[in-house]
């Protein structure tokens, strides 16, 4: 018996704990077949070797993360309504970001998955 | 809905004032498909909460209320919703770690104050206890508070009354203080002799209570008396 398909895994590590929560809440609802994980900023570098997100969600994106994962979102970094999102190295900046933006971007980063 | 309805619905009204809209709409989300709660309104400004606030369809229960919204701070929208209707209860959240904007927010009106820093539980616990008619600061917290906003005004106070007793002359000698000069500098910068730079000097620490040229350059610097480029 064959795999089944690979699930994306969705790390999320940005600040503050209640935006990180609530966020990683809805998604889990409204994408159920996305597997997340939720750390603290500094556990950013570790869980990216361990877990191997197909996308981060983070306040900063450290060098490992730009280096590492396919998809990644920085979410209002130093509380600017600026936020950035990466695909496959094409970095675009959102202003005031909503939450079917953050599942568009999920859903991208699923469909990288299916076709590698 | 009136009050009547809320009891016989048994539903916890909640407005959410928060311009991070992805966090917003998520909270709201995740507020919504639990029975117990509807989120009657959702507003990214003050303006947008004014403007839900007197609409009593969408006038909530609890409020739960950002303070650094884009046109302003949540404090005023505090204020407001005590006179709109004491009924309702605003939930401050928010990103601040200053104590003194967490006291003020009590003083203006709201029922509880908690840092984006909770926990997605201690949100909904919050919520819930402030519906049935907890409070979620006892009374010794609440003292507290507002003592610390009234030590915090008196200090303002007392630093506006030391800065309004500096002469213009004086002020310009703080200005050069903070442009790197020294007494010397600042003498021939402002045409007078070293004399009256340190007369001027004396003066300065005199009137706002410190004892060196350092300790004067710090409290005008905080306190918008020059302007450090």
């Amino acid at each position: 018996m064959g795999e089944g398909p690979k699930r994306t895994r969705l790390l999320m590590a940005n600040e503050p704990r209640a935006y990180r929560e609530v966020i990683a809440e809805a998604v889990r609802d409204l994408r159920p077949d996305v597997e997340i994980m939720t750390v603290e900023p500094v556990e950013i570098d570790d869980s990216i070797a361990g877990f191997r997100p197909d996308m981060v969600i983070c306040s900063v994106a450290t060098e490992t993360v730009k280096k590492s994962v396919l998809v990644w979102v920085e979410l209002y970094p130093e509380f600017s309504q600026q936020s950035v999102i990466s695909v496959k190295g094409e970095t675009s900046q959102v202003e005031e970001i909503q939450l079917a933006d953050l599942l568009a971007v999920v859903d991208r980063a699923r469909q990288l998955l299916e076709r590698s | 809905m009136t009050i009547d309805n809320i009891v016989q619905t048994g539903t916890t009204r909640i407005m959410l004032v928060e311009d991070h809209a992805s966090f917003r709409q998520a909270l709201a989300f995740m507020f919504d498909r639990e029975q117990e709660f509807e989120v009657v309104g959702q507003a990214g400004t003050l303006a947008e909460a004014r403007k839900l606030v007197s609409n009593s369809e969408t006038r909530p229960d609890i409020a739960v209320v950002d303070l650094g919204l884009p046109d302003g701070d949540g404090f005023e929208l505090i204020a407001e919703f005590s006179s709109a209707d004491p009924r309702i209860s605003a939930l401050v959240l928010s990103a601040s770690l200053e104590p003194a904007r967490f006291a003020r927010a009590v003083e203006e009106g709201a029922a509880g104050v908690l840092h984006k820093a909770a926990a997605i539980g201690d949100i909904v616990d919050a919520v819930r206890r402030l519906k049935s008619g907890e409070a979620l600061l006892s009374p010794t917290e609440t003292i507290e508070m507002l003592r610390m906003i009234s030590r915090k005004r008196q200090e303002e106070y007392e630093v506006q009354k030391a800065v309004d007793k500096l002469t213009r002359r004086e002020k310009e000698v703080l200005q050069a203080l903070a442009e790197g000069l020294d007494s010397k500098e600042i003498a021939e910068k402002l045409s007078i002799t070293i004399e009256t730079e340190r007369t001027h000097m004396v003066n300065i620490l005199n009137k706002l209570g410190v004892h060196s040229r350092l300790q004067a350059l710090v409290f005008a610097a905080r306190n918008g008396v020059v302007e450090i480029r």
